[in-house]
């Protein structure tokens, strides 16, 4: 605590927090999604959250830290599932919601601080241009793009543009380094992965350039069918549609539409598909769903949605999960990944052996240049053993599994060690202060969980 | 008939002079020597050029009084003799309907003579454009396009008109003794795309525009054609990375025929145009590749756009310098794309040089080819095209001007009723759909038909 004090001491003007249960609150995520990192890391607290006004304040606050040896877990929004902003070893969280500056929209981009709301973005780059980011999680409204991009992967846009690890989805990062002397680093192109979902352990993004899609008026569409299966064919058919414009293709097993998201839309038996298409596609659209075994249960546009109800978004990705466990906190989920060209076939696998114990939840995205889905099923949690049972029987199955349940970048199952960020690290954070605890790679570099199974960020 | 003008025609922009509507009656069939012979002596009686809608009715009702056949023309840049009159009649002329009707939002609306590129400098102010074109940009008209073409430069990104949702809906007018109006919308506007106008004559087309970015062109080198292959798959495999055009031609085609000078004989190069902001991933993924950048240039800033030596440029710039060159259309279906061209390419060497065109395919990125053929006789074209069909390669045949011989597209029950209620009288482009006139030929040629539209 006296290194902390010490450095408390040189902040001067930069504000900074220490009151207890304030700390504690602005130190965690939505870790509890999992029972697992609910019991693991429930304890976890920072000492204080220092919250600069400007990239020259971070560097004064990590050239303090370096200096007393006190660990910096950067923060945006809070709105990981994992743990990813929660500082394992106390010491400092470094809140970065003032840097929140939108800097310049240009055609096709937008220069912002990390700390800047996406909902912000959005707002400032449809005003000046008819420009939005091209993808953002459920968590748009709170969510920081500093934040999505050191701890998400991918989210609402995903089905046209697919991950945030493809190049091009992120232009330019500018890194704060952890040393004596910090160093700003402006990395570029393939450079950019050494940061992209390291959960900040290999230094501090402060600023970024991101591409940007054009801002269409979406239609919000929430779709019933009596079977799964019809809904997940109707769901892969729209999302390969290349002309028809799209952002959001998702399927939600009966009975979860009906009994945690719209039982005045969704009956009990009823499977949803959710979608967001734009305007001027409708036509081609509503012809296609016409043709389908589904009904229309819902269709409105995004910009008609008033205060009393929420975007159909919300309803999708990891807000699914939310909703659920609303009513049901015994309730979790997976992440899972349904390898193309037979992923439908494997869905229909899943969902047969496992039924009402794992409802399944899809994504609709492209990956690796096709049209795959991801599961973000909801699983009804008896015991640790058995939830690892199922995540073993997907590995299994030829569905890997990206493990929610694990709060280290290589147990995410998000990847072994990658040795660009493990070297970046050594590089960036001599000292390894920077979110200690998350990249096993650091304190093991030959840490290899599985060398045959196929990781979300192998290229 | 003769070149008199009926009254019924009178104060029509008409064009009887023979050699005037000789020209106007061809376009660019003469890139295959089996067309060239076969439709060299086709022409019309006369051109007409109406200048709207009511003039259109006007023509049509005559010539259904008449019985006399009715070709629409945009600008005749079509490769297997779309727009020509293969029973005479009347060339309508539609290049004069060229207004941009509006732009609503990221929707144009479009005359259908108005020409691609004029539609593309009108879009600028809106920062939109079309979301993909044919090489002929600068000469071709919106209406020939959607009724002759299918995709182009920008499929690599939005697929070709065949896709629902590329075009949102069409105006028709309809062959009969009192010209009716129609408008299609969503699916249905497909029961009149790629008829080649003989499904009633579109007069106007709505379609959903792109974002008009900076685009930058790239030319890349590679001592290896498959390299260059392998490259532009991977690049066309990217989601993120906004492009345009993503070609590869093998050598000796681009040092002998298209970049003299700046392309070395043995090279095999890769076009690319991708957004400004793409621009330095997109260095940096070539350099990994091995690939040699030797042109690296703003679109706006270039003098011939690249993408006029890509698809059927590549054709015509090789065509300048050797006419016994032709060229097939293939298609090399995903997931094994690669090793199909690889296998061609391999085994037909130097007579077949190979040139894809990346482009997405139902939501798969897939190739199309059209490769060029170093033509000798009829016999050996044919045993080329049997070869690519038996190595399960379907050609889209441009040595043929039937829609269904093309093996572009089967003409199936719904379109044929569609054509029986806008056309009774087969009029429209009579000869080019071998399914309404000569059904029996049809069905005896049905194994060669690769296809379904």
């Amino acid at each position: 605590m006296c290194a902390v004090a010490a450095l408390i001491e040189e902040m001067g003007d930069i504000a900074v927090e220490t009151q207890p249960q304030k700390v504690r609150r602005r130190s965690r995520d939505f870790y509890w999604y999992s029972p697992i990192l609910k019991r693991k890391l429930d304890h976890v607290t920072a000492d204080a959250i220092v919250t600069p006004q400007d990239e020259a304040e971070v560097i004064r606050v990590v050239a303090a830290g370096y200096r007393h040896r006190v660990p910096v877990t950067v923060r945006g929004g809070g709105t990981g599932n994992y743990g990813q902003a929660m500082p394992l070893d106390g010491g400092v969280v470094l809140d970065l919601s003032e840097l929140n500056r939108i800097k310049e929209v240009g055609l096709g981009w937008v220069r912002v601080e990390a700390g800047a709301k996406l909902a912000e973005i959005d707002a400032q780059c449809r005003s000046q241009g008819k420009q939005e980011l091209r993808v953002h999680p459920s968590t748009h409204k709170t969510g920081t793009i500093g934040g999505y991009i050191a701890g998400g992967s991918s989210g609402v846009g995903s089905i046209t543009w697919g991950m945030l690890r493809d190049p091009g989805n992120i232009i330019e990062t500018r890194v704060v380094t952890m040393e004596a002397e910090p160093r700003v680093l402006t990395l570029r192109g393939a450079d950019i992965q050494k940061v992209n979902h390291a959960y900040g352990t290999n230094g501090i993004i402060t600023e970024l350039v991101v591409p940007l899609a054009p801002a269409y008026r979406w239609c919000e569409i929430v779709m019933a069918f009596n079977h799964f299966m019809d809904a997940t064919r109707f769901a892969n058919m729209i999302g390969r549609q290349d002309a028809l414009l799209k952002k959001l293709v998702s399927v939600i097993a009966a009975p979860v539409g009906h009994e945690y998201l719209r039982p005045d839309l969704i009956g009990k038996t009823e499977s949803m598909v959710i979608l967001m298409i734009a305007e001027h596609a409708m036509d081609a659209f509503a012809s296609l769903a016409a043709a389908s075994e589904g009904r229309i249960a819902l269709q409105r546009f995004a910009d008609e949605v008033d205060g009393s109800d929420i975007p159909v978004f919300e309803m999708t990705w990891n807000h699914t999960t939310l909703h659920a466990l609303k009513y049901d906190r015994t309730i979790t989920y997976l992440q899972s990944l349904f390898p193309p060209p037979h992923h439908l076939d494997k869905v229909e696998a899943m969902y047969r052996h496992f039924g009402d114990e794992v409802p399944l939840h899809l994504e609709f995205v492209r990956f690796d240049g096709e049209v795959t889905c991801f599961g973000l099923q909801l699983v009804r949690y008896t015991t640790d053993e058995r939830l690892l049972e199922i995540i073993e029987f997907h590995n299994q199955s030829g569905c890997p599994i990206f493990n929610p349940h694990e709060y280290t970048l290589e147990g995410g199952g998000m990847k072994r060690v990658d040795q660009t960020q493990l070297a970046f690290k050594r590089e960036a954070d001599p000292l390894g202060l920077l979110n200690p605890g998350k990249m096993i790679g650091w304190d093991n570099p030959d840490y290899d969980e599985s060398a045959d199974r196929r990781f979300l960020y192998d290229k | 008939m003769t070149s008199v003008i009926p009254a019924a025609l009178a104060g029509l922009d008409i064009e009887t002079r023979p050699a005037q509507v000789r020209r106007r009656s061809r376009d660019f069939y003469w890139y295959s020597p089996v067309l060239k012979r076969r439709l060299e002596h086709v022409t019309a009686d006369m051109v007409v050029t109406p200048r709207d809608e009511a003039e259109i009715a006007r023509v049509l009702a005559y010539a259904f009084a008449t019985d006399t056949p009715v070709t629409v023309r945009g600008a005749g840049t079509g490769n297997y003799g779309q727009a020509m009159p293969l029973q005479g009649g009347i060339v309508l002329d539609l290049s004069a309907l060229d207004r941009i009707v509006r732009v609503e939002g990221p929707v144009g609306r479009f005359q259908a003579g108005a020409v691609l590129r004029a539609i593309d400098r009108a879009l600028q102010p809106h920062g939109l454009e079309l979301r993909f074109h044919p090489s002929t940009h600068g000469q071709a008209t919106i209406g020939g396009f959607v009724a002759g073409g299918s995709g182009g430069v920008g499929s690599v990104t939005w697929g070709t008109l065949r896709d629902r949702g590329a075009v949102t809906g069409l105006r028709l007018m309809t062959m009969e003794a009192e010209p009716r109006t129609l408008e299609l919308r969503g699916l249905d506007v497909h029961k009149a795309m790629h008829c080649f106008g003989t499904c009633g004559v579109i007069t106007e087309v709505e379609l959903p525009l792109a974002p008009a970015y900076d685009w930058v062109e790239l030319i890349v080198t590679h001592d290896d054609f498959m390299a260059a292959a392998r490259l532009g798959d991977v690049i066309a495999h990217e989601d993120a990375l906004t492009k345009k055009l993503v070609t590869a031609i093998a050598a000796p085609v681009p040092g002998h025929y298209l970049f003299k000078g700046t392309v070395g004989e043995g090279q095999s190069v890769l076009l690319l145009l991708v957004a400004d902001f793409a621009a330095s991933v997109t260095r940096q993924l070539i350099a990994a590749a091995g690939g040699r950048i030797v042109h690296d240039q703003r679109s706006a800033e270039a003098r011939t756009p690249l993408y006029e030596f890509s698809w059927n440029h590549t054709t015509l710039q090789a065509l300048k310098h050797d006419r016994s060159l032709t060229y097939l259309q293939v298609a090399y279906p995903p997931p094994t794309h690669l090793d199909r061209v690889e296998h061609m390419w391999r085994t037909f060497g130097d007579e077949v040089p190979a040139h894809i065109e990346f482009i997405r395919m139902r939501g798969v990125t897939a190739c199309s080819g059209l490769p060029l053929v170093r033509f000798t006789t009829e016999e050996r074209l044919a045993e080329i095209i049997r070869y690519h069909q038996q190595h399960g390669c379907p050609i889209f045949n441009p040595h043929v001007f039937t829609l269904e011989e093309m093996g572009r597209k089967d003409v199936d029950a719904a379109q044929l009723a569609f054509k029986h209620s806008v056309d009774p009288k087969n009029l429209l482009n009579p000869g080019k759909m071998l399914s309404f006139d000569d059904p029996e030929r049809m069905t005896k040629a049905k194994g060669f038909f690769t296809f379904s539209g």
